[in-house]
This record gives C-alpha cells, sequence and structure tokens, in this order.
C-alpha cells in the first residue's frame, strides 16, 4: 500500500483515513458556518447550488446535532449512493514521509464490531488511524444522512 | 509439573496462563485509541510491527473494570481458525506471579466466577494464591458482537 492513497481527517483525538478518490471536494471554513443547517438528528450544507446531507460528529464519533466549535472543514465525499458532507477539524492531503513508516494493519478481531466502519488500522510512525470510506460511513450512519428514504 | 503466570486484575480477581504464552511485560507504555471498538478494547499498542489489541479484561468479563497500574501484558496464542499465532494484551494489575502447575491441583471453578466457564480451560488450586481458572486466550481476543 502506498501512503499517497490516503487522506487524513482529524476530528477531536481522532484520525480517519479515507482513499484519496472518495474526497469529491473541499470547502473552506468561512464558507460552513452559515452554510450548516442542523436539525434533529440530519444536517444540510449548501454546496454548488445543491443541498448535501452532512454529518455531524461529536468527540465521540458520534451523532451531534452541535458539533464541537473546531469542526471547521467541510469534505464532500462521494458514495455508491451519492454525496455528502463532513465536517472535521484537520484535513491532511497527504501522509508526509516525516510522519514515519506508513503500515496497513487488519482490524484486531477483539477491537470490531459489527456496526463499526473501522475496515483496517494505518499506522504511520507511532500514531495510528482508523481505515474508512465514504460507504462505510454512509452505512454507519445512515439514519443521520437519509439516503434510503430519498426518492429514487 | 508445568509452569504457569498468574494474572492479576485486581478487587480479587486472578487467572493463570501458560508460561510461554507470557511474551512481554510493559509499564505505561504508549497505547492508541480506536474509535467504534467495544468498550473493554478501544486501546491498542505498536509493539514490534504489530498491532496488539488491548483488553481490560475486568471490564471485558462483564465486571468491574482491571485496577489501573499502567502494567500491561503481552501475550501469545493460537488463533485455531487461522492456524496463526496471535498477540494480545492485557492490563494487569499487579505483575504476573509464576507458579508450578500439577494435574493433581485440578479443582472446579469457584463460587462467584461461573461467569468465568465460557473462557476457562481448567481451574486448579495454587497452596497461596487460591482457586485459579486458566483463561483461554483465543477466547478473550476473538471477534465478539455484543
Amino acid at each position: 500500500m502506498n501512503a499517497a492513497d490516503f487522506v487524513l481527517l482529524r476530528l477531536g483525538p481522532w484520525a480517519l483515513a479515507l482513499p484519496r478518490r472518495a474526497v469529491r471536494d473541499l470547502m473552506p471554513p468561512q464558507a460552513v458556518g452559515a452554510a450548516v443547517s442542523p436539525a434533529a438528528g440530519r444536517a444540510a450544507i449548501r454546496f454548488q447550488d445543491r443541498e448535501l446531507p452532512l454529518l455531524l460528529l461529536g468527540d465521540d464519533l458520534r451523532w451531534s446535532d452541535t458539533a464541537p466549535a473546531g469542526r471547521r472543514i467541510c469534505v464532500v465525499l462521494e458514495s455508491d449512493a451519492g454525496a455528502f458532507a463532513m465536517l472535521c477539524d484537520e484535513f491532511e492531503h497527504r501522509i508526509e514521509a516525516g510522519q514515519g513508516a506508513v503500515a496497513l494493519h487488519a482490524v484486531p478481531a477483539a477491537m470490531r464490531t459489527r456496526a463499526s466502519p473501522v475496515k483496517a488500522v494505518l499506522r504511520f510512525g507511532d500514531s495510528v488511524a482508523a481505515v474508512t470510506d465514504a460507504n462505510a460511513l454512509r452505512s454507519c450512519f445512515e439514519p443521520h444522512l437519509g439516503f434510503e428514504a430519498a426518492p429514487a | 509439573m508445568s509452569a504457569a503466570w498468574v494474572l492479576d486484575f485486581g478487587a480479587d480477581r486472578r487467572a493463570a496462563v501458560a508460561q510461554r504464552q507470557q511474551v512481554h511485560l510493559a509499564h505505561e507504555p504508549q497505547t492508541q485509541a480506536l474509535p467504534f471498538a467495544p468498550r473493554a478494547a478501544q486501546q491498542l499498542l505498536l509493539w514490534n510491527g504489530h498491532c496488539v489489541p488491548v483488553i481490560d479484561f475486568g471490564a471485558w468479563a462483564g465486571e468491574a473494570p482491571t485496577a489501573k497500574t499502567g502494567l500491561l501484558g503481552i501475550y501469545a496464542y493460537l488463533d485455531q481458525a487461522q492456524g496463526t499465532h496471535q498477540l494480545g494484551g492485557l492490563w494487569l494489575a499487579a505483575p504476573p506471579v509464576r507458579v508450578e502447575v500439577d494435574d493433581a491441583l485440578a479443582c472446579e471453578l469457584p463460587s462467584g466466577r461461573e461467569g468465568w466457564r465460557s473462557f476457562s480451560l481448567s481451574c486448579f488450586r495454587d497452596p497461596r494464591l487460591g482457586t485459579l481458572p486458566i483463561i483461554d486466550l483465543a477466547q478473550v481476543f476473538r471477534e465478539r458482537h455484543a
């Protein structure tokens, strides 16, 4: 595997590694604040003249109507069911060589759960990131994204 | 006669593993958290190129969490399904104690430990430490969908 295949999304204490191809676009911090419209269990954001489902996660990586203040970068992800957006604190376009050797590990059996969107563990230097992708996130948080309720 | 290590999880909870299964003992190692993992198994340790799951055995057994001392034991076990040896970490309340085990020391699980039957291979009575279940590490570190 190649470190260049992944981007890193940081949310509070967590690092999520997603395949670069899952990222369709980024929205700058100044575009996020006014564009977010959270309401009980759902949120949306304006992107290129349309509304995208928006994933708001707290520092426990559970849905939160009031995302932590640091979530100022909006990443537009492309899943098989359509695009959705997600707020994060930091977005790293690549894993720099200075962050150490990169290796991909299977999630240890004891750490797996049925509902987890984590597909592998990415090690870089002394740090780890949870490897996931847009489809796994969409599936995990479907009730908050609403793809299955959308008309065909 | 064979040797075993007795692991102490605090609150008068002890269990034994085979001597050969004890691989490493660390104090306050730098563990990493993995999101969406079971509550008792949210930490992992990067060790010698391995990604080692770390379990709070007390919480894993559905009891009070293991007393926090920063002691972490790393253990090897055979994953029968894959036919490979795997590593797993357990937080400990005290350093492991070495004991000798003999068939003549075999006994039943102590009262109050019936819940440990599903992950205990057998049980023996040590003259100093009392009744000690021998735990099946493959069961402890297997995938569970609670």
